[in-house]
């Protein structure tokens, strides 16, 4: 979806962001990626940090937004990896760039 | 007495930056839900398992996966759920990515239960992570729950098939829609939860479609970018 939905604005992401480097190529990708990192961790003065810079990069709203996220993604993964979500074939095989770079395959969830 | 509303806005009001009315008003209708009656689950035991998943979540010495919190002397005593259930919170909340389909079948007959009262737990510990991760990203407080609503569960389910994309049944015909979608036929009203959630804090399900979407600050690309360190975090293939 990251890949997709740079590539409609044709500006391509660099998919390492994932990985918690870079920005991604996608506007203050750097300060949302330090944002999940800091709240996945749990570290309060790391979020409060990362709060401040995002909030001041892309507006405060973006704070709000971008928590949401997350937790929309704590909840999907765990809908996901509960009940044994799998991909179709067809779409795992149009995945299969993405699946060697980062890994995946090596997942304990990968079905 | 503690309303859904007062819980909301004792805990998001205390937010330094501003939380969307859309986000308010789906986690005021996820207090209202869980501590209602569910199909399978009371309303005393949705709240335990609730509070059991954000427990397992603030767990500074976690149990490695392979260890249940029920073998570890970690349930506590005096309540209304099965000890099996705290088992699947824990599991569910720290380590999702481990579940296997082996662990799914045991778990059903660790609980004695048929499969959509194992899924009204997936549907809990997801809704309960949001609101955690959501709560924890914004630094605030997550939202306490009230006393429990009257009542039984209604013991409803759909017509229910196998799936080839789920390991748990789902509504027919099975595999036309993606399996993290149809993962929760099971339970029609956590179904509408989660999808009422998703709509607030991701984006509707009708603009999937749509990659050029943005609804307020962040464009999709920047949403995917969260969404996709989030998963991976998580070791989450799907």
């Amino acid at each position: 979806m990251l890949r997709a939905s740079a590539n409609a604005v044709q500006q391509p992401a660099d998919l390492a962001a994932a990985t918690g480097h870079g920005d991604g190529n996608v506007p203050h990708g750097d300060h949302l990626v330090t944002f999940v990192n800091a709240t996945m961790a749990g570290d309060r003065r790391a979020i409060l940090d990362a709060q401040d810079a995002l909030a001041m990069a892309a507006g405060p709203a973006a704070v709000g937004e971008a928590a949401a996220v997350i937790g929309n993604f704590e909840m999907m993964t765990r809908i996901a990896d509960g009940t044994g979500a799998r991909f179709p074939d067809g779409a795992l095989r149009g995945l299969a760039d993405i699946r060697d770079q980062f890994g995946l395959d090596g997942f304990v969830s990968a079905r | 007495m503690l309303t859904p509303t007062d819980s909301i806005q004792t805990a998001y009001g205390q937010a330094r930056f501003p939380v969307s009315a859309l986000v308010l008003d789906a986690h005021r209708a996820w207090v209202r839900r869980v501590i209602s009656p569910g199909s399978w689950w009371s309303g005393n035991q949705r709240i335990e398992f609730v509070a059991a998943v954000w427990a397992a979540l603030d767990d500074v010495e976690p149990l490695p996966a392979w260890v249940a919190p029920s073998a570890a002397g970690r349930v506590p005593a005096g309540r209304d759920l099965p000890a099996p259930a705290h088992d699947i919170a824990y599991r569910l909340a720290r380590h999702a990515a481990t579940c296997t389909e082996a662990w799914y079948a045991a778990a059903l007959i660790a609980l004695d239960v048929e499969p959509p009262a194992y899924v009204e737990l997936v549907a809990l510990a997801a809704t309960a992570a949001a609101v955690h991760g959501f709560a924890r990203g914004m630094a605030v407080e997550r939202p306490p729950l009230p006393d429990a609503l009257p009542g039984d569960p209604d013991r409803l389910a759909p017509e229910l098939v196998p799936a080839t994309l789920n390991w748990v049944p789902v509504r027919p015909p099975a595999d036309q829609r993606a399996s993290v979608v149809q993962a929760l036929h099971a339970v029609p009203d956590d179904f509408d939860m989660v999808w009422t959630m998703a709509a607030a804090q991701y984006m509707p399900d009708h603009e999937m479609v749509n990659m050029d979407w943005q609804r307020g600050i962040l464009h999709r690309r920047q949403m995917e970018l969260v969404a996709a360190r989030v998963s991976l975090l998580r070791e989450c293939f799907f």
